[in-house]
C-alpha cells in the first residue's frame, strides 16, 4: 500500500517536474524571444572576447586533415600568426611539400594569398575554401559575432554533457561567410557547435569544437570538426559527409614581430 | 550545235577521260568535305553560342559598374521586336535574361557530389522555347512556361552529379551582396554537352533574380535570334544600334573582345546601351576558326591546282592523240573558234561529271563520318560536335561555288590546249601518222 503510494507520489513529482522544465524553458525561450539589441550584443561580446587575444598576438602551429569519404584524406599543416588588435593575420603553409611557401596574408577586410611558385599575390576572399577543405579563410580570423550578427531566436539544449544556450543569429553585414547561423553555447560562455547556413536556409555546414585550451584569461580551440553538409558520398548504403578535422598545437601568446604581418615576410620565408 | 558533236566525242573517248574524271571527282568530294565541314563546325559553334550569349546580337546597358542591366525593357523590347521586322530581316525569336557569371561561386550539389558551373542563365521557358529546342536533350523536356522549379543542366554536370530528370539539386550562389544563398530546384531536362558551353545551366529568370536578391523582373541583357546570322548579323546590328540611338543613351557596336571590356568599365553619366555581336563574343575561337578556315583555302587552291595541272596534261595528250581528227575537221571547214569551243564544251561535260560525282561522294562521306564516327569526349573538340559527332552543312550557295570552282578549273585547265588544237593545219594534221 505504502510501496504504492510511494510509487504514485514519485510519479507525480516527476509530472511535476518534467512541467517545471517545461514552464522554465517556455519561460526562457519567452523571455529569449524578446532579448534586446543590446543583451544580444552583451551576450556575443562575451563569447567574442574569450576566443579574441585582443592585447596579446597569438600563434599556433595547426595540422589541418580533410576527409573525402571514398577518396581518402590528406592532410595540411600550417602556422598561423594573428594579430587581433590590427585584424590581421598570417598562414604560412608547411605541408604537403607541393604547397610548401604559400601563405595566406590578411589585413583589415583584404585577403591575399602568396604563391611562391609565380611569386605572386593573389586578391582572395574570406569566404573561399581555405585549401579546398570544408573551412573557409575567415574561419582563421578573430571572432566578431556581436558586431556581424543579431540574436533571432534563443532555447536551452543539452549537447552531450553540456547545457548550451542556442541562438540563432542573422547578420547584420554583408560582410560575412554565412548570412544565418545557429550557436550552441555553453555555460563558460564557449561556443561548442555552430551552424551555417544559407540565406534561404539551406544547412551548409555544421562545426563542432570539443576541446579549448585554457591561455590566460583567453581560450583557444584546439580541436575543430567541420563537416560539409552539402558534400559526401553514399558508401555501403550510408552517406558520409566530407569532414574537415583541425587540431592546434603549441598555441602561444607570445609577440609576434611586425615583420611577419607583411607580404615581404611571406616572400622571404619561402625563398 | 556544238554541244551533240561535243557530247559524241566525250562519251566515245571517255576511255581516255576515265583517269581525269577519277581524280576531279575525288578533288571535288575533298573540296565537299573540307568546306562542308568548315561550315558544320562554325554553324555549330555559333548555334551553342548564340544559346549560351543570349542571341547572335545582344543589346547591353552600362553604366560603369561593369555588370549590365536594362534598366527600360519596354523600350529595347520594342527595338528587338521591330526594328529588325522593318528592315525585313527576319528573326527566330528574343531573349530576356539575367545572368550569374561566377565560376568561383556558382555551385551544383546534389547526394554529396557537387560541380562549379561557369554561368547561371536565367531564361523565359516560353520566349526562348525555339532557341532551346535545339538542344540536344539527353533527357526530360524544356520546362513548361511558368515553371520556377525546374533546371536544365548540361550532361557534363549530371554526370559529375549523377543526376537524372526528376531530381531535386541544390544550386548555390554568392549575391552580389555577398551573401551566400541557396535554392531547390528539380532536374526537368539534361542536354549534351561537355565543351566550354557545358557549365552552365538554364532556369527560370525569376528564380534566378530571386537567389540572386534582386527585383524579380530584373533583365540584365536582352538578345535577338536572327533567322539567317551568318549573312545578316553585320545589317541587323547596324539596324539595331541605330533604333537604340534614336530612343536611349548610347554606346554603339561592340565588334571584339576588348571593345566589350571597355565598354562595361567605362564610367558613364548615366546608363547607356549598345550592341554585342556574336562575332565579338567570339574572338578567340573566331581566331581558330579563321585558321581552319584558312587551311581549308590553302587545300582547295592547292587541290584546284592539282586539276588545273592534271586536265592541262591530260588535254595536251587528248590533243596530240586526236590530231588526225582535228585536222579532219578543220578540213571539212571547222573554224578555229569552233575547234576551241568543242574541246572546251568536251571539258564542261567532263567537269559537270566529275563534279557532280564529286559532290555525292563528298557528301556521303560527310555523313558516313556523322553517322559512324563518336569522337565524344575529345575535350575541346567537343565545341564543334553536337553529341561527339561532327554536323557538316552545305549550303545551296556554297555547292554552288564548289560546281562552279570545279568547272572552271576544268575548263582553265583544257583552255591552252584547246587553243593549240584549234591551230593545227589540216594539212600537217592529215600526214601524221
Amino acid at each position: 500500500m505504502r510501496e504504492t503510494e510511494i510509487r504514485k507520489s514519485g510519479a507525480r513529482g516527476a509530472r511535476v517536474a518534467l512541467a517545471l522544465v517545461m514552464a522554465t524553458m517556455l519561460v526562457v525561450t519567452a523571455t529569449a524571444d524578446t532579448i534586446s539589441r543590446d543583451e544580444a550584443r552583451q551576450i556575443l561580446r562575451r563569447v567574442d572576447e574569450l576566443v579574441t587575444f585582443g592585447n596579446d598576438d597569438f600563434s599556433a602551429e595547426y595540422t589541418l586533415t580533410q576527409e573525402r569519404p571514398g577518396q581518402g584524406s590528406s592532410v595540411t599543416r600550417f602556422t598561423l600568426f594573428r594579430r587581433d588588435r590590427a585584424d590581421t593575420y598570417t598562414i604560412l603553409i608547411m605541408e604537403p611539400a607541393a604547397d610548401r611557401g604559400k601563405g595566406y596574408l590578411r589585413i583589415g577586410e583584404n585577403l591575399s594569398l602568396y604563391d611562391p611558385v609565380d611569386r605572386r599575390f593573389t586578391v582572395t576572399s574570406s569566404r573561399d575554401r581555405f585549401q579546398n577543405s570544408n573551412a573557409r579563410n575567415s574561419d582563421f580570423t578573430r571572432s566578431n559575432l556581436a558586431e556581424e550578427y543579431r540574436i533571432t531566436g534563443h532555447a536551452v539544449e543539452r549537447l552531450g554533457s553540456y547545457t548550451t544556450d542556442v541562438y540563432d543569429l542573422e547578420a547584420v553585414v554583408d560582410s560575412v561567410t554565412f548570412p544565418v547561423m545557429r550557436i550552441w553555447i555553453d555555460q563558460d560562455n564557449l561556443v561548442r557547435k555552430f551552424e551555417d547556413y544559407s540565406l534561404s536556409g539551406q544547412h551548409m555546414r555544421t562545426t563542432a569544437i570539443p576541446t579549448y585550451r585554457r591561455l590566460g584569461t583567453r581560450f583557444v580551440p584546439v580541436r575543430i570538426v567541420i563537416q560539409d553538409e552539402l558534400r559526401g558520398r553514399r558508401i555501403d548504403g550510408v552517406f558520409r559527409n566530407e569532414r574537415t578535422l583541425i587540431a592546434v598545437d603549441r598555441p602561444s601568446l607570445n609577440p609576434v614581430p611586425d615583420m611577419v604581418f607583411t607580404r615581404t615576410f611571406l616572400e622571404r620565408v619561402s625563398d | 550545235m556544238i554541244i551533240k558533236p561535243a557530247w559524241r566525242n566525250f562519251s566515245r573517248n571517255l576511255h581516255r577521260y576515265r583517269v581525269l574524271l577519277l581524280a576531279l571527282t575525288m578533288v571535288v568530294a575533298t573540296l565537299v568535305m573540307v568546306i562542308g565541314t568548315v561550315l558544320g563546325i562554325s554553324g555549330t559553334l555559333r548555334g551553342k553560342a548564340s544559346r549560351y550569349f543570349a542571341g547572335d546580337l545582344v543589346v547591353l546597358g552600362y553604366d560603369g559598374s561593369g555588370r549590365s542591366l536594362i534598366s527600360e525593357p519596354e523600350v529595347v523590347r520594342e527595338i528587338l521586336t521591330q526594328a529588325p521586322a522593318a528592315a525585313g530581316i527576319p528573326t527566330v525569336t528574343w531573349s530576356e535574361r539575367s545572368t550569374y557569371y561566377d565560376a568561383g561561386n556558382a555551385t551544383l550539389f546534389f547526394a554529396g557530389y557537387y560541380t562549379r558551373q561557369r554561368r547561371l542563365v536565367g531564361v523565359e521557358w516560353e520566349l526562348e522555347r525555339p532557341i532551346l529546342e535545339s538542344f540536344d536533350l539527353l533527357e526530360g523536356q524544356i520546362p513548361e512556361a511558368d515553371d520556377q522549379e525546374g533546371i536544365l543542366i548540361s550532361s557534363a554536370a549530371a554526370e559529375i552529379l549523377e543526376a537524372r530528370v526528376g531530381d531535386r539539386i541544390v544550386v548555390s550562389v554568392v549575391t552580389p551582396r555577398g551573401r551566400s544563398n541557396t535554392v531547390d530546384l528539380m532536374v526537368r531536362g539534361i542536354f549534351a554537352e561537355a565543351s566550354f558551353f557545358g557549365f552552365t545551366s538554364y532556369l527560370h529568370r525569376r528564380t534566378l533574380n530571386r537567389v540572386l536578391e534582386q527585383p524579380e523582373d530584373q533583365i540584365n541583357e536582352m538578345g535577338i535570334y536572327l533567322a539567317d546570322p551568318l549573312q545578316q548579323e553585320e545589317r541587323a546590328a547596324q539596324v539595331l544600334s541605330a533604333a537604340i540611338v534614336e530612343r536611349l543613351p548610347a554606346f554603339g557596336i561592340l565588334r571584339d573582345r576588348d571593345e566589350y571590356s571597355d565598354a562595361s568599365r567605362a564610367r558613364r553619366e548615366q546608363r547607356e546601351y549598345g550592341v554585342v555581336t556574336l562575332t565579338a563574343q567570339l574572338e578567340e575561337i573566331n581566331d581558330l576558326l579563321q585558321a581552319i578556315t584558312l587551311i581549308a583555302g590553302v587545300i582547295v587552291v592547292l587541290f584546284l591546282g592539282i586539276v588545273v595541272v592534271g586536265v592541262s596534261n591530260t588535254y595536251s595528250m587528248i590533243v596530240f592523240e586526236r590530231t588526225r581528227e582535228i585536222g579532219t575537221l578543220r578540213a571539212l571547214g571547222m573554224q578555229r573558234p569552233r575547234v576551241v569551243l568543242l574541246f572546251l564544251t568536251e571539258a564542261l561535260f567532263l567537269a559537270l561529271a566529275g563534279v557532280m560525282l564529286g559532290v555525292l561522294t563528298g557528301v556521303a562521306a560527310l555523313e558516313g563520318v556523322r553517322r559512324l564516327v563518336d569522337f565524344g569526349g575529345q575535350g575541346w573538340a567537343m565545341l564543334f560536335l553536337v553529341r561527339g559527332r561532327l554536323q557538316w552543312v552545305l549550303p545551296l550557295q556554297a555547292a554552288g561555288g564548289i560546281v562552279a570552282i570545279g568547272v572552271a578549273a576544268a575548263l582553265i585547265g583544257c583552255l591552252r590546249s584547246a587553243v593549240r588544237a584549234s591551230r593545227v593545219r589540216p594539212v600537217e594534221a592529215l600526214r601524221q601518222e
